[in-house]
């Protein structure tokens, strides 16, 4: 089972890390759990940016809107060169859409199969690490998975029970409300999860 | 000669030339065609607002029916112009108002529009027709209520991509029940629901409405009921293009665009449900103008409903299409003029669809129309770009944008030099390039050779010294408009080329390796060019002369330095040295 994970300093751009994850191949350990396939790990860094409260868009002009996504996506200002409408609407659906801004039919389940390779990233941070993360929800199918891999993208900053009993995996909802990851079905946290948080439990 | 044709005879041989380079020229011939022409012209085109003052334009035009005003340099659209820079219309509606009573048609692109601008506009002019706002903002629903309300013969209604603070839908009610008038009606940027009974009123009693443009709001359950009011539309914008998958809606959809004979251009399409797209199959083979560039529809439905557009002239898509997708599109519409792919993730270096070169080569190959390009990948080809070259040498617009910047020629690891030269050595008519990817100043000596017509060129990231931006200025004859951003281009080149800067419309350079210094001496030197320095930073403590400059935006006017400037921007002329000595001083106390 083959991992390619690439850490690198909170400077280089998030494209200068992908590149650099496909130009330095490192082998991790492999996960016991059989639950992951396969799959192609992309960590990005998110550089340390002050905690924003980016919930609250209603009645900001765009010229707003613009700086707190370039600021989310730790971006080069004004590139790719799109302008505020495309990039809203793109963003928006990342937001709000749970980043599969394929259109969901009201009352139906959307099975696009395999065919769908839309990510779903979202924000991770550690209590006591200064760098947020951000990892790809599309890569998994339970929670199990999900915190495992958690625990081991943070491993490198402290020093982490692997079985991370002493850990609290929570998440952020569409309406800003925190709630304990594993209480609702994997399919409706993927649907409202906005962000994450990972609490030691002795705190 | 010129004596012996009346003068009405002449005014009335004028009144056939549309264009302004012919006006112009017309006007040179002698006074008396100066004249002539000068009471005549009804249709004036400002480039740049702040090249020319009001009082100038009205002095020379008396009679003017159609103003077209641009305000903001073209890299405000990806927020590289500061909030406040400029741009504000209301000092020229206030003179437009005093001087034509008759306007018929103002078109803005770029500008800060108020609701106070479209009252006035709204009260001004007696027989108001054209209202076209571009990339605007600074107004609310409020104003478009004044505009509904109280022109009584408005033709077109076109708020292209403004930000509009949407105060509520309920402006649109304000169209009164008289009003029949309306020819084209674009809302599509707005988002909050307009009454729908107020829209199918309106469209249901505007017999010569030919361009209706909706917004996401108006749900497609209810589009068969507009468009039964209007089977003579000719273009088409739908609102959001989802519902629940229910026959009646289906059929009830494609009933309506059946009536449909005429529709010719399709845009909209947000949050598309595919089942929902085989619904306008009776209208495809007519379209010649389809913008799918908000669709989320993905393969094989996507390439399957622009297949069946065989008479494209004109697709804006999304890089859902993919390779396969624009192949198919290279073999089916053969009439391809204009082809414009966005990315759906551009903010991710890792590709999310299988988009590459290779899609645009088969375009190139299979279109012979093509000559207008606009396309966002990830990987680029020198091989590719000559390939695209040769077989298109009629190209007039290409814009090429590889989102990681300075990314080299993804087989060879080479800069992509020898592909853009290619470009600008075959096709001779070009008049548009933007440039992406790894670019040494080898492409910009081809450019400065081959590029003859070239108007606009925007350029990034790209270039090694000031020899790069000498080869433009010295070489392009036809240059109008340059754009530069993130280029090791510094003084040198800039002032000595500093006349062919009054040949221009402007030049933009941001975050380049110009100084506040040869800032300076360029606007000392050169009285007919506003060189203005936007610095947010504020005017440098220790030697201002050789810092570096943010962003420098520099244009030929004979309006002098502008009065209208925020704090961050300042124009270097002969009185900035004492400016800039003046804030030193206060510094050091």
């Amino acid at each position: 089972m083959e991992l390619e994970l690439g850490l690198a300093l909170p400077n280089q751009t998030p494209m200068e890390i992908k590149r650099h994850i496909k130009q330095k191949r490192e082998f991790a350990e492999a996960l016991e759990n059989g639950d992951i396939e396969n799959k192609k790990l992309c960590l990005l860094l998110w550089s340390g940016q002050p905690d924003e409260e980016d919930d609250d868009r209603r009645g900001s002009q765009r010229t707003d809107i613009n700086k707190r996504i370039n600021e989310e996506e730790d971006i080069i200002v004004g590139w790719p060169p799109i302008n505020s409408v495309r990039k809203e609407l793109l963003h928006h659906h990342q937001q709000y859409h749970g980043g599969n801004w394929i259109a969901r039919v009201p009352g139906r389940d959307n099975n696009n199969g395999a065919r769908n390779r839309i990510s779903l990233l979202v924000k991770v941070k550690m209590e006591g690490v200064a760098i947020g993360r951000k990892i790809d929800l599309r890569l998994f199918n339970s929670y199990q998975a999900l915190k495992h891999t958690l625990l081991h993208m943070f491993s490198k900053y402290l020093k982490i029970d692997r079985n991370g009993n002493e850990y609290t995996v929570l998440y952020q909802d569409k309406e800003g409300d925190w709630l304990l990851a594993g209480d609702v079905p994997w399919e409706t946290f993927m649907e409202s999860v906005q962000r994450m948080e990972i609490l030691r439990n002795d705190s | 000669m010129a004596q012996s044709f009346p003068e009405d005879v002449l005014e009335h041989v004028f009144s056939f030339l549309n264009y302004d380079k012919d006006r112009n020229a017309v006007s040179l011939v002698c006074k008396s065609w100066y004249e002539i022409e000068r009471l005549c012209r009804r249709r004036i085109f400002i480039g740049n607002c702040y090249a020319v003052s009001s009082e100038i334009v009205i002095r020379r035009f008396p009679d003017v029916r159609a103003v077209e005003l641009k305000g903001k340099p073209h890299f405000a659209d990806f927020n590289l112009v500061p909030e406040g820079w400029g741009g504000y219309v209301y000092p020229w509606i206030v003179s437009l108002a005093r001087a034509y009573p008759w306007l018929e048609e103002i078109k803005l692109k770029r500008m800060v529009v108020t609701d106070e601008s479209l009252e006035l506009i709204s009260k001004s002019f007696k027989n108001y027709k054209v209202l076209v706002l571009l990339s605007c903002e600074g107004f609310t629903t409020d104003g478009l209520a004044s505009i509904a309300a109280n022109c009584r013969n408005l033709r077109e209604l076109d708020l292209g991509e403004s930000e509009v603070e949407d105060l509520s839908g309920h402006w649109l009610s304000h169209f009164p029940d008289n009003c029949t008038s309306l020819v084209s009606l674009n809302i599509s940027c707005l988002g909050s629901e307009v009454s729908f009974c107020a829209l199918e009123r309106l469209v249901a009693r505007c017999p010569n409405l030919k361009t209706l443009r909706l917004n996401r709001a108006v749900p497609l359950e209810k589009l068969p009921n507009l468009l039964c009011r209007a089977p003579q539309l000719v273009e088409l914008g739908t609102g959001a293009y989802s519902a629940e998958i229910q026959s009646d809606i289906f059929s009830n959809l494609a009933e309506a665009f059946l009536g449909c004979k005429q529709l010719k251009g399709l845009s909209g399409f947000w949050d598309v449900v595919p089942a929902y797209l085989p619904a306008m199959y009776s209208v495809c083979s007519r379209i010649t103008s389809l913008n799918l560039s908000y669709a989320t529809a993905q393969n094989p439905d996507l390439v399957h409903f622009v297949s069946q557009c065989s008479n494209l002239q004109r697709l804006w898509v999304l890089d859902y299409i993919e390779d396969t997708g624009l192949e198919a599109l290279a073999a089916s519409c053969k009439d391809l003029h204009e082809l414009r792919v966005f990315p759906s993730d551009p903010f991710d270096a890792e590709a999310n669809v299988s988009l590459t070169e290779q899609g645009l080569v088969a375009v190139s190959e299979g279109c012979p129309k093509l000559q207008s390009v606009l396309y966002f990948c990830r990987q680029m080809s020198n091989a590719a770009l000559v390939a695209i070259a040769r077989n298109r040498p009629n190209m007039i617009r290409f814009r090429l944008c590889i989102i990681e910047p300075r990314a080299p020629d993804y087989l060879t690891l080479e800069p992509l030099d020898t592909g853009f030269g290619a470009i600008v050595e075959n096709c001779k008519e070009l008049r548009r390039l933007s440039m992406s990817g790894l670019l040494t100043d080898r492409v910009f000596e081809y450019i400065g050779t081959h590029a003859k017509k070239l108007e606009m060129l925007s350029i990034a990231f790209a270039g090694d010294s000031d020899s790069g931006l000498h080869h433009v200025l010295s070489g392009c004859e036809s240059l109008r408009k340059l754009e530069i951003r993130d280029c090791p281009f510094g003084d040198k080149a800039l002032l000595a080329n500093a006349t062919k800067l009054e040949t221009m419309r402007s030049l933009w350079m941001s975050s380049c390796s110009v100084s506040f210094g040869a800032c300076k001496l360029l606007g000392q030197k050169m009285p007919r060019l506003n060189v203005e320095v936007i610095n947010e930073r504020g005017l440098p403590d220790s030697r201002p002369e050789s810092c570096p400059v943010e962003k420098l935006y520099v244009y030929r006017t004979i309006a002098g330095p502008r009065v209208d400037m925020p704090g961050f921007v300042w124009t270097m002329d002969e009185h900035v040295s004492s400016r800039l000595s003046r804030v030193t001083e206060r510094r050091g106390d």
